[in-house]
């Protein structure tokens, strides 16, 4: 018996959930077995060991989960399943791959190459990149400069493929290649490793190289460069591109968001949606009758809040009672235990509050993070108690006043809003009429 | 024998450092080769017994790179330093007026002449070397602190892109201050 | 009152910080796993996650500076062994500087060029942003932490951490100082990015700094981490709980049991609260804590100058 296979069996399972559109049901399903084995989640794909795409086959994510499954580090195994009941199965095959070492080095062997990992670096010719150079160039090119004004695109005419020109376009004051380089880079990292974009703002120093095209020479890997652009003080600072999501911890399911950070405020937001066909039935609405499907799902979102806000303890309680109240258990006790807990954390609130602000009438997205998180623990409560279940916010409306909500905030507080208006993106995806 | 070989490590890697600080072409790397350089003078300044002195040098100097650091951030969004760039400007100029210091300097080690005691060293220089910078000056020294930090205190105050009016209105009566970014007490 | 072990202390040091580390990280992972409702084996969880590491891939990415990212990882560990070298455990230490408090101090620094290089190196957005918000959180806890140092270096009138000790013999620091103390505890949290000033390291940045480690570089961070975490809470002992003074057991396990202590409740920490967002610390520190602490430090001089 070698060491590497004795170490292996002892590995921790640390998978990156991937929720493809339609597998909310299946996504839950994977936190539940992972929270009951004991497998922590992991944050990236460098701490990753499997990979779980729950959900549907859905071509729009394949980049992203590819991606992802490209950066993550041997050993590593993979798990496909798109229906909830077949969770335990997926689960325990993949478990039984990652810790075999003869599977592991017959993957190693294989697929090596293709690793982001290991063997290909500083590499301006690798051929990965020369791949996703080339390949994205062609589409889209001439964005009228008019149309970052409508940066949400609403899902139906939403064509993934083509839309990432459009976004950038106003940001791409520069040129043709520019503009290249902007897509290449968002294809090759669609996961969250966040590719990067180069400038050099300091370098006014060495005048000879003002005005030459650096996309190309002398940039190791062939990384493009940054904008420059004022930033909230009047000065010119560089920026960086960055795709949020698809595949981010704590993160709606489908929701990709594109920045542009300088240092790291959002100084500008395009947010769409992903996936590639319709949803027949939302996952919390096809829950049967008699399942309080709104608790569960406020105790779903208030489970990605509380992590985001770096909770960990409160959010996995959440995440329990979650899984507890889809089974049909009741959770009273601990639920007013956990209520009271959260509502009365000082620092909570005092992170919370005053992040993204919505002024519209009625709506349950009134207010700031703390008075949703707030309204959702009583929405649930009163479910819980009474059985009565709750209005949501249309999660169109919410995309629609994202960017706006986003633009100006640091990136903490970027993700917090997000978290606390967790739009629930399968229902805007329901085939419309 | 090991104070000795201890000096020539230091004295050594300090230039060794401190020229890599003009041959590497990344930001970070200079920052970092010229943290190490004063990590290095500050083992000289050990060796000497200087005890507070020398750790001082080096925490200081990690805290000052790291912050400037922050500066290189705000206008490099860079990672991993890649781009490459240059440390040297005005190359002959510089190269003259470094190479007429170091002449001086040599020459003032050879031409002065030093002072030796013949006193025994004290038991805590640092505390010798205060006393004798400041004891009898306290007063002076003091005057200058205050002078410092006012003046720090005045050029904030003059660079800063934003005042009391900016943020409290013009009749300083706004309840919570206009902020980009709120701060944690609310104010 | 204390005195300097032979060369051999220095090679006891890390076994001792790397005890503490394995049992202050089953701690943890205990605590997570009761939460969370997982299996009761949680225990050895941190061992498990030690093997996974070991054998695991080390990752590259893209153009990243490898010199500058692994030896940030590099520099965390070598911070959190080197800043104990001067904290006694009951009678013995390995190095008693004059300077102690000084050393400690400047070590633990190291972890503002650590954290930010390994962020900075991997050539991610996330880890970006992760250094840069360690830096931020450097320049918040850094200065009531130096004030708190000086208190209790002002209360016993020198620098060396034995002369702390033994000016503490009629009455513990914490009593006088409780001011310097909690600023202390909060800013051993901070210099470990632990709890409530993890955000360097955070879910919402998928790991932050931390995000493109995998392997054995991983390990090297996770356990600087650590070390920073336990060097902290063993350096409040002598610091304001009295050292190793204490009835009937020997000072070496008075020691012990206060470093445990003090370590197992700023694990515990962590579970009760959020991690707080660095613009809203920035501003308490700066305004609340070290006008706090300067006051601390007013207080403990009076007392001085008067006794």
């Amino acid at each position: 018996m070698d060491l590497t296979s004795w170490l292996l069996r002892r590995t921790p399972v640390r998978p990156l959930i991937a929720a493809t559109p339609g597998g909310a049901g299946a996504r839950l399903a994977a936190e539940r077995e992972a929270r009951i084995r004991g497998w922590r989640l992991a944050l990236s794909p460098a701490e990753a060991t499997m990979l779980i795409v729950a959900g549907p086959q859905d071509e729009s994510m394949a980049a992203a989960v590819e991606t992802v499954w490209r950066q993550m580090p041997f050993p590593r195994s993979r798990a496909e399943f798109a229906e909830a009941a077949d969770v335990v199965t997926a689960l325990a095959e993949a478990e039984a791959r990652l810790r075999s070492a003869e599977h592991q080095r017959r993957e190693a062997a294989r697929g090596g190459d293709a690793q982001h990992g290991s063997h290909h670096q500083d590499a301006s010719g690798s051929p990965e990149h020369a791949h996703h150079g080339s390949g994205e160039a062609g589409g889209g090119q001439s964005a009228p400069p008019s149309h970052h004004e409508h940066m949400y695109a609403p899902p139906e005419d939403h064509d993934r493929g083509h839309r990432p020109h459009d976004e950038h376009a106003h940001h791409d004051h520069d040129s043709e290649d520019m503009r290249e380089q902007h897509d290449h880079h968002a294809d090759e990292h669609p996961g969250d490793h966040t590719a990067l974009e180069h400038d050099h703002g300091g370098h006014m120093q060495h005048g000879g190289h003002a005005g030459h095209d650096m996309g190309g020479m002398e940039m190791p890997g062939d990384i493009p460069m940054a904008d420059r652009a004022p930033d909230r003080d009047g000065l010119q600072l560089d920026r960086l591109t960055v795709q949020l999501g698809p595949i981010l911890p704590a993160w709606p399911d489908g929701l990709v968001v594109r920045v542009a950070l300088q240092g790291d405020v959002i100084q500008e937001a395009a947010v769409e949606t992903n996936g590639s066909q319709d949803v027949a039935e939302p996952f919390w609405q096809s829950l049967e009758d008699g399942v309080p499907r709104d608790a569960a799902r406020r105790l779903d979102s208030c489970y990605r809040l509380l992590t985001v806000a770096g909770w960990e303890q409160a959010a996995d309680t959440a995440a329990r009672m979650r899984d507890l109240v889809l089974a049909g258990e009741r959770i009273s006790a601990e639920f007013h235990r956990w209520a009271r807990r959260v509502r009365r954390s000082r620092i909570l609130r005092w992170s919370l509050s005053g992040l993204g602000e919505i002024d519209w009438v009625d709506s349950p997205a009134t207010g700031d993070a703390l008075d949703r998180l707030t309204r959702w623990i009583d929405d649930a409560e009163a479910e819980l108690g009474s059985g009565e279940p709750v209005p949501d916010e249309d999660p169109a409306r919410i995309l629609e006043a994202l960017p706006e909500l986003l633009i100006g905030t640091e990136f903490a507080g970027a993700r917090l809003i997000v978290a606390s208006l967790d739009p629930d993106l399968e229902r805007a995806r329901v085939a419309h009429g | 024998m090991w104070a000795q070989i201890a000096f020539w490590v230091c004295a050594v890697g300090s230039v060794v450092t401190g020229v890599a600080v003009f041959r590497v072409d990344s930001m970070a790397r200079a920052t970092f080769a010229l943290l190490a350089s004063f990590v290095f003078a500050a083992g000289t300044v050990l060796l000497l017994n200087l005890a507070y002195l020398g750790i001082l040098v080096v925490l200081m100097m990690i805290m000052e790179m790291v912050v400037m650091v922050v500066f290189m951030i705000m206008y490099m969004m860079n990672p991993a330093g890649l781009m490459p760039m240059t440390m040297v400007h005005n190359q002959k100029g510089s190269l003259a007026i470094a190479g007429g210091v170091f002449a001086a300097l040599v020459a003032g080690i050879f031409l002065i002449p030093w002072p030796t005691s013949g006193d025994p060293r004290p038991a805590d220089p640092t505390r010798a070397l205060g006393e004798a910078l400041m004891g009898s000056k306290m007063l002076v020294m003091m005057v200058l602190g205050l002078c410092l930090f006012a003046t720090m205190v005045a050029t904030v105050v003059l660079a800063t892109h934003r005042g009391r009016y900016d943020r409290y209105g013009d009749r300083l009566d706004a309840k919570h201050p206009d902020d980009p970014v709120r701060g944690g007490l609310n104010r | 009152m204390v005195e300097q072990l032979p060369f051999w202390g220095g090679l006891v040091l890390p076994v001792v910080l790397v005890s503490l580390v394995a049992a202050a990280a089953a701690w943890d992972s205990a605590l997570a796993s009761r939460a969370s409702g997982g299996p009761a084996s949680a225990l050895v969880a941190p061992f498990h996650a030690v093997a996974g590491l070991l054998v695991q891939q080390r990752r590259r990415t893209l153009a990243a500076d490898l010199l500058l990212w692994r030896g940030g990882a590099l520099a965390l560990v070598g911070a959190g062994v080197l800043a104990s070298l001067v904290t006694p455990l009951g009678r013995w230490v390995v190095a008693d500087f004059s300077i102690g408090i000084v050393w400690f101090n400047a070590m633990e620094v190291v972890a503002w060029a650590a954290v930010w290089l390994v962020g900075w190196g991997a050539n991610s957005a996330y880890g970006l942003i992760g250094g840069y918000r360690f830096v931020a959180l450097g320049l918040a806890y850094e200065l009531p932490h130096m004030f708190a140092l000086i208190t209790t270096a002002l209360g016993a009138e020198s620098l060396r951490v034995g002369d702390v000790v033994a000016a503490q013999d009629a009455v513990w620091f914490v009593v006088w100082m409780p001011v310097a103390f909690v600023v202390y505890l909060l800013s051993v949290l901070a210099m470990a990015f632990w709890g409530p000033f993890g955000q360097a390291v955070a879910a919402d940045l998928a790991g932050g700094a931390a995000a493109e480690l995998s392997g054995v570089d991983r390990l090297l961070f996770e356990a600087g981490r650590w070390l920073l975490l336990v060097s902290g809470a063993a350096f409040a002992v002598p610091l304001f709980l009295g050292g190793g003074s204490g009835p009937l057991l020997p000072d070496w396990l008075w020691s012990l049991l206060k470093t445990l202590a003090v370590l197992a409740s700023l694990v515990w920490v962590r579970r009760w609260v959020p991690t707080v967002r660095m613009e809203r610390y920035q501003e308490i520190a700066w305004i609340v804590l070290i006008p706090l602490t300067l006051l601390q430090a007013l207080v403990v001089a009076l007392v001085v100058l008067a006794r």
